[in-house]
């Protein structure tokens, strides 16, 4: 199980392995899409990934869901960044 | 009953040079700007097969590992398209947007193909709905499906029916989704 104190670095790290990219290259306002070149995929298998490290079932609608309430109306091209991501993990953690 | 609209469209697209593998796979930056020139070429070969004034048309493009897809159509059309390269695309990857039996619809034309192929469907579609943001890639239905073009209904009362071609072009699958009249 990852505590809440490790997500950022777990998450991190989850980003840089779907979308092989040194994980230095990942900061917390570094946008996916934008900056790192990831594509709607990515994100489900950024999802799987999730599962995996977090040992739950995460449909890819709760993030379709969660991207609509936290973002809405946004360019999602700059606005999903690892911040994003790591506040998804830490919603899903807490349900 | 599903009634075809007249309307013309014009698809092209842009393959990489040299097959793509997972160890070869571009990333980061380097593959956003490599796909998106790709993209941008189509687009531009499908303007010109069109050969009328551009403020007359409405566009959509899409990228894949070094391919690029764009299909141009008659304003006010609305139209989605999609390309993926096929070994991108897992069964697990189809399965979180579409249903088992949706697949099998698809199985008959390839078993290998068959989860790109639905990817790209509903994701054209997706794109082709009048607020893409504001639903799921999940939210439609593939209802038929024969060699070269598809019927896939929006799961959304307001949602027309789209009628989707398709076609494999050597490691992709590309899809174009138009509103349909139902």
């Amino acid at each position: 199980m990852v505590a809440p104190g490790e997500l950022g670095p777990v998450v991190r790290d989850l980003i840089a392995s779907v979308l092989m990219v040194p994980v230095e290259q990942v900061g917390p306002e570094t946008a996916l899409i934008s900056d790192l070149g990831a594509e709607s995929i990515d994100f489900l298998d950024l999802v799987f990934r999730m599962e995996e490290t977090f040992e739950r079932k995460i449909p890819i609608t709760r993030w379709e869901q969660f991207v609509l309430a936290r973002l809405p109306d946004a360019d999602l091209s700059r606005a999903i960044t690892t911040t994003v991501m790591v506040e998804f993990a830490a919603h899903e953690l807490a349900g | 009953m599903i009634i075809v609209t007249e309307t013309r469209l014009w698809p092209a697209i842009v393959l990489p040079e040299s097959p793509v593998v997972e160890s070869t796979r571009a990333s980061g930056r380097i593959r956003r700007l490599r796909d998106r020139l790709a993209a941008s070429r189509a687009r531009r070969f499908a303007l010109d097969a069109a050969s009328l004034p551009w403020s007359t048309l409405t566009t959509s493009v899409s990228h894949s590992d070094g391919a690029g897809l764009a299909v141009v159509a008659l304003r006010p059309s609305r139209i989605g398209a999609d390309i993926m390269r096929t070994a991108r695309v897992e069964r697990r990857h189809a399965l979180s947007i579409a249903s088992s039996s949706e697949l099998e619809i698809l199985e008959r034309f390839g078993k290998a193909f068959a989860p790109a192929l639905a990817w790209t469907l509903k994701e054209a579609v997706y794109k082709a709905t009048s607020r893409p943001h504001q639903q799921s890639i999940g939210m439609s239905t593939i209802v038929s499906c024969d060699a070269s073009a598809a019927v896939v209904r929006c799961d959304r009362p307001t949602e027309n029916c789209y009628q989707v071609r398709w076609i494999v072009q050597g490691d992709y699958v590309a899809s174009w989704a138009l509103a349909v009249e139902s």
